[in-house]
């Protein structure tokens, strides 16, 4: 009984892939270890520091908080699938104009959750970016850098709204 | 990978579900949004033997706001009362609520009858339930049971779940439309637990009396309260701040409170007090202010 291993189908980012692990394996190592989406960034690993969040059907989750086995019903998207092809995702470009990474390891998480505030959020303020991105934690301190990415982002992305809807959606 | 072995059980009906807990209920846990069910496991503070996982129970799932009643399924995500128009206008306390709930990635898991069956002294929708007096609706293979909050949260980390029972939903007899809710909280970072919380909801009559207050608190050791004295001392009191602060006082005195290593025991009475009195004077004048216009 113990130990089994199953098979774990996932869609991710637009692509379908599979492993067999333990019902044990946590959905950030899975996708990490297993799969090689090392842009999955495990800190915490008990759901505080927000470095592991992914979409999980558009909508951010802590990957460390779920089983693999549990994501078999949905669509998740990495930071590696937000870009198209060499072109980088609104809220990527935001980040590297205005210095809102200093060491990375922070970033996959900042980013996919800035994703969802900017698409959740209209018109966002210096306040509701602080808020919306407080459950990540950046161990630089980079935050002034981050806020002003996410901001300059949304209005990037507002000028531009049919971009957002297609980029945000999983691709390969 | 952190978590010790598990047989996993994943079912995808309430027959299903009952059926299971029926097998395995002494040694199983259910997963519901598994916000904190799986940083417990990470830690191996708890290492159940089989999960039974019951997420894909639709049926669960649900917010259903009629003229005077709420329902709230067990698998309700805290992100949906999040977002919902219907509870912004007809329970704002729980909308008030849910927003202190840690961060939006783990509302877009947690669930109503998770942070429920778990009772931990300082989570905030356990605490906005007790205050509008809801129902909890239990359900097992044998029968299905109604149990008012108070006598479902039994202390800290204690409900009155059996091993082969399950939440179903919530029920809540909703306040007047026009009341003034409030919910002031202390913590130590933004989206942690509360070290203190107050909520209250009040309305007036047509006289501009105050003839609906509902009040809750936690910050001690136990369970939520709702602290029934102190809502009967004020709305008879013609709103006398002095029968307040005295009502406040002899409140805090009878919450069980212990010191621990973050906090001594004074200060979290204190600090009790602070989120009560703001919480009673934000409804109290807001509801007074609604009167007037």
């Amino acid at each position: 009984m113990f130990n089994e291993r199953v098979t774990i189908e996932l869609k991710v980012n637009g692509k379908t892939l599979s492993e067999s692990a333990e019902p044990r394996m946590l959905l950030s190592d899975f996708l990490r270890h297993n799969l090689g989406f090392t842009g999955v960034h495990v800190g915490c690993e008990h759901g505080v520091c927000g470095a592991c969040t992914v979409l999980l059907d558009n909508q951010p989750v802590r990957s460390c908080l779920m089983f693999a086995v549990q994501a078999r019903h949905h669509e998740i998207t990495t930071i590696e699938g937000l870009a198209t092809g060499n072109e980088m995702h609104a809220v990527q470009s935001a980040f590297r104009k205005h210095h809102g990474l200093q060491c990375g390891f922070c970033t996959p998480g900042m980013v996919l959750t800035a994703v969802d505030l900017i698409r959740r959020v209209p018109d966002l303020n210096e306040e509701d970016v602080r808020e919306g991105m407080s459950g990540n934690l950046c161990r630089c301190t980079g935050y002034d850098g981050i806020v002003r990415a996410v901001l300059n982002a949304a209005d990037d992305l507002k000028s531009q709204p049919q971009r957002q809807v297609s980029q945000t959606e999983g691709r390969s | 990978m952190k978590p010790a072995p598990f047989k996993y059980v994943e079912v995808a009906d309430e027959d299903a579900l009952a059926a299971a807990l029926a097998e395995y209920g002494d040694e199983a846990s259910l997963l519901a949004g598994g916000q904190s069910l799986v940083p417990m496991m990470n830690f191996r503070v708890v290492s159940p033997e089989v999960i039974i996982d019951l997420n894909r129970i639709d049926a669960l799932s649900y917010i259903d706001c009629r003229e005077d009643t709420l329902r709230i399924g067990a698998l309700t995500r805290h992100a949906m009362l999040e977002d919902s128009d219907a509870l912004s206008r007809r329970c704002p306390l729980l909308s008030k609520a849910v927003g202190n709930v840690a961060h939006r990635a783990v509302r877009n898991r947690g669930t109503t009858g998770g942070t429920l069956a778990l009772a931990y002294p300082g989570a905030e929708i356990p605490l906005a339930l007790m205050t509008l007096g809801a129902d909890i609706v239990l359900r097992s293979q044998r029968e299905e049971r109604r149990v008012g909050i108070g006598d479902f949260i039994l202390g800290s980390l204690d409900t009155a779940l059996a091993e082969d029972e399950y939440i179903r939903h919530v029920e809540v007899e909703l306040p007047p439309p026009d009341s003034i809710v409030s919910f002031v909280e202390t913590s130590r970072r933004h989206g942690d637990f509360a070290i203190a919380v107050a909520a209250v909801v009040a309305a007036r009559n047509d006289d501009g009396q105050l003839s609906f207050l509902h009040i809750g608190v936690s910050g001690g050791v136990g369970a939520p309260v709702r602290v029934t004295k102190l809502e009967q001392m004020i709305v008879g009191s013609d709103l006398d701040d002095q029968v307040i602060a005295e009502g406040i006082h002899e409140t805090i005195s009878e919450i069980e409170v212990f010191g621990d290593h973050h906090y001594p025991e004074d200060f979290r009475r204190h600090v009790i007090q602070g989120v009560l009195r703001r919480a009673l004077n934000e409804a109290i004048v807001g509801s007074e202010r609604r009167h007037v216009q």
